[in-house]
C-alpha cells in the first residue's frame, strides 16, 4: 500500500501541494482528476521524488520512500509513466526497455511478459523509440515502466491525443493489472474512462484532495464531475 | 626537401596533434554532452596528467618503457579521481547549474594550477619516451614514439565508442544524457553517472597528456592549449556529438599540423579560430550537432 501523510510539495516560489493525503492499495485502481494546473502530475513527481516535499512522508508498505534519493523509490517498486511519455527518443524500443529492467533480477521473463502484452513493440525492437507512432510510444511508455517489476504504477494521462481503440486497450491493461495485485494511480481528463476503471475517483482542488468517492457512487453527471474538472 | 615529403612530414605531424586532440576534445565533449557542464578546467586535467607522468617516471624505477606503462595507467585514475571529487565536493552542489559551473571549474582550474606550481615547480621537465626508434623514410627520419602515440589513441578511442555504443555503461550513460529526470524515475544512480562521466572525461585528457608529454614536456602552465583547441573542436563538431568531436579533431589537428609545419604555429591557432567563426555563422550548432527543437 502506498501512502501519502500531509504531504506540502512545490516549486521553487510556489507551493502547489498543501497538506496532501492519500492511499491507494494492491488491486486496486485510484483516478486522480482535476483541471489544468491543480497539480495532479506535481503528486505523482512528489511520489518519485523528482520534486522534494517539504513536509509530510509518503511510505510504500509502511517504508520511508520520500527520505530516499529518486532511483532508490524506483528500485522500491514504483512504475512510472508520465505525461507526454518522456521516451529515451534517441534510445531502441529495446533499449528503453532494457533502461527498465536493469533495475531487476529477472530480466528476461519480465521483458517476455511485457512484449506479450503489446506484441506491436516485439516488431519494432530495433527502432529509435521517437519514430514509433503516438499509441506505440504510449505502449512502449508503459512497458517501461512494467519493467521495473512495479508495486505501484503511476499513469499521468496514458490516453492523451489517442485514438479510441488504443484507450480501449490501455484501460484493458489497467484492467488486467489491476487483477495481478499492482496498485495504481491513473490521472485522466476522461468521465468515461475514469468511471470505466476507476475503483475510487479522488478530486484534487486546492492542493488537496478535495473529495474522493467510490466510483460506483459516481454517474457521469455526479455533482463532483462539474464542480472539480467543468464539464 | 621537397614539396611532397614536406606534405607528408606536415601530415605526420597533424595526425599527432589530431590524435592528442581527438583524446582531449573527447573528454570535453562527453563531460558537456551528458551532464551540461562547461567544464573550464579540462585543460588542467591535461596538465596534472603530464605532471604526475614525471613524478613517475622520476620514482619509479627500472626501464622507461615500464615507467611509461605504469604512467599511463596510473595518472588517468588519479587524475579520474580528483575530477570525481570535484564533482562531488563542488558540481554535485551547484546543482550542475550551467551557469554557476562554468564560474566554479575556472576556480578549479586556478587552483589545480597553483597547486602545480607548489609541488612541481615553475620549470618545464622532460619525460622520457618509452621506445626510441627512428623510422627511417627515404626523404627525412620520423621519431618512432610519435606513431606509437597516433596509434594508441587510436586505440582508446575505440574503445571509448564500443563503451558507450555497446556496453550498459554506455546505454546508462545515454539516456541520462536524453532525460535526467526519467533516468532517475527508472532506477539510475545520476549522481554517480555524473560523478563517473566526469572522472572518464577528465581521464581521457590525462591519457592525452600522458602520451604526448614525451614530445612537449611537462609544465604547470601547459593546460591552456588544449583546452582552448579543445573547446575549438568541441564547437566546430557540435556541442555533445561525440562523433563530430572525433572529426573535427581530426580536421583540425591535420590542419595544425600542416600550417605549424609549412608557416607558424600562432598561424595556425588562428587559422583554427577563424573557422570556428565562420562556421558558427554558418551553421550555429556545429557541424554534426541537432539543432535546439
Ligand atoms: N517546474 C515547475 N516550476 C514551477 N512551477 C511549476 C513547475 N511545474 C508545474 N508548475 C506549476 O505547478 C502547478 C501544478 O502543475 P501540474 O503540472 O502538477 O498540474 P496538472 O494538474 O498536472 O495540470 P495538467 O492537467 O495541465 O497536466 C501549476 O500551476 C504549474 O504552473
Ligand atoms: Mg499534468
Amino acid at each position: 500500500m502506498l501512502t501519502l501523510d500531509r504531504v506540502t510539495s512545490g516549486y521553487d516560489a510556489v507551493i502547489v501541494l498543501r497538506d496532501l493525503s492519500l492511499s491507494v492499495s494492491g488491486g486496486e485502481v485510484l483516478c486522480l482528476m482535476g483541471r489544468n494546473g491543480a497539480g495532479k502530475t506535481t503528486i505523482l513527481r512528489t511520489i518519485m521524488g523528482l520534486v522534494r516535499p517539504r513536509s509530510g512522508q509518503i511510505r510504500l508498505d509502511g517504508r520511508r520512500l520520500d527520505t530516499q534519493p529518486a532511483h532508490g523509490i524506483a528500485r522500491a517498486g514504483i512504475g512510472y509513466v508520465p505525461q507526454g511519455r518522456r521516451l529515451f527518443g534517441d534510445l531502441s524500443v529495446a533499449q528503453n526497455l532494457t533502461i527498465g529492467l536493469m533495475a531487476r533480477d529477472r530480466p528476461q521473463r519480465t521483458r517476455e511478459t511485457v512484449l506479450q502484452l503489446f506484441p506491436r513493440l516485439r516488431e519494432r525492437l530495433n527502432q529509435p523509440a521517437r519514430t514509433l507512432s503516438g499509441g506505440e510510444q504510449q505502449m512502449l511508455a508503459i512497458g517501461r515502466a512494467l519493467c521495473m517489476e512495479p508495486k505501484v504504477l503511476l499513469l499521468d494521462e496514458p490516453s492523451e491525443g489517442l485514438q479510441p481503440s488504443m484507450i480501449a486497450l490501455i484501460r484493458d491493461t489497467i484492467d488486467a493489472l489491476r487483477r495481478t495485485g499492482v496498485a495504481t494511480i491513473l490521472v485522466e481528463q476522461r468521465v468515461d474512462t475514469a468511471l470505466a476503471v476507476a475503483d475510487r475517483i479522488g478530486f484534487v482542488a486546492g492542493g488537496r484532495i478535495a473529495e474522493c468517492h467510490p466510483a460506483s457512487d459516481l454517474g457521469p453527471d455526479s455533482e463532483a464531475f462539474h464542480r472539480h474538472v467543468g464539464v | 626537401m621537397d614539396f611532397g615529403p614536406f606534405l607528408l612530414l606536415a601530415v605526420m605531424e597533424g595526425l599527432v596533434s589530431a590524435a592528442v586532440l581527438a583524446l582531449t576534445a573527447s573528454g570535453l565533449s562527453l563531460v558537456f554532452g551528458i551532464m551540461r557542464v562547461v567544464n573550464v578546467a579540462h585543460g588542467e586535467f591535461f596538465m596534472l596528467g603530464a605532471v604526475l607522468a614525471w613524478f613517475v617516471s622520476q620514482f619509479v624505477p627500472g626501464p622507461a618503457a615500464l615507467s611509461f606503462a605504469l604512467a599511463l595507467i596510473l595518472c588517468p585514475l588519479v587524475v579520474g579521481l580528483l575530477a570525481a571529487i570535484a564533482d562531488w565536493a563542488v558540481l554535485k552542489r551547484l546543482n550542475y547549474e550551467p551557469e554557476a559551473t562554468i564560474v566554479a571549474t575556472i576556480g578549479i582550474l586556478y587552483i589545480l594550477q597553483q597547486a602545480a606550481l607548489s609541488l612541481f615547480g615553475p620549470d618545464a621537465r622532460p619525460v622520457p619516451a618509452p621506445v626510441d626508434f627512428r623510422v627511417q623514410l627515404p626523404w627525412f627520419g620520423y621519431a618512432g614514439y610519435k606513431l606509437v602515440v597516433v596509434a594508441a589513441a587510436a586505440m582508446i578511442l575505440t574503445l571509448l565508442w564500443v563503451v558507450l555504443s555497446r556496453s550498459r555503461a554506455g546505454l546508462i550513460m545515454r539516456a541520462t544524457q536524453e532525460d535526467r529526470d526519467m533516468a532517475r524515475a527508472f532506477g539510475i544512480n545520476v549522481d554517480r553517472v555524473y560523478a563517473g562521466v566526469f572522472a572518464l572525461g577528465a581521464a581521457l585528457a590525462a591519457m592525452a597528456a600522458v602520451l604526448v608529454v614525451p614530445i612537449t614536456q611537462a609544465h604547470y602552465l601547459m593546460g591552456g592549449d588544449p583546452l582552448l583547441l579543445s573547446f575549438i573542436t568541441v564547437i566546430i563538431g557540435g556541442l555533445g556529438s561525440l562523433r563530430g568531436t572525433l572529426i573535427a579533431a581530426i580536421v583540425i589537428g591535420l590542419t595544425d599540423g600542416i600550417v605549424s609545419t609549412f608557416f607558424a604555429p600562432t598561424l595556425a591557432r588562428i587559422v583554427a579560430t577563424l573557422a570556428v567563426a565562420l562556421i558558427l555563422v554558418v551553421r550555429p550548432q556545429g557541424l554534426f550537432g541537432r539543432t535546439a527543437p
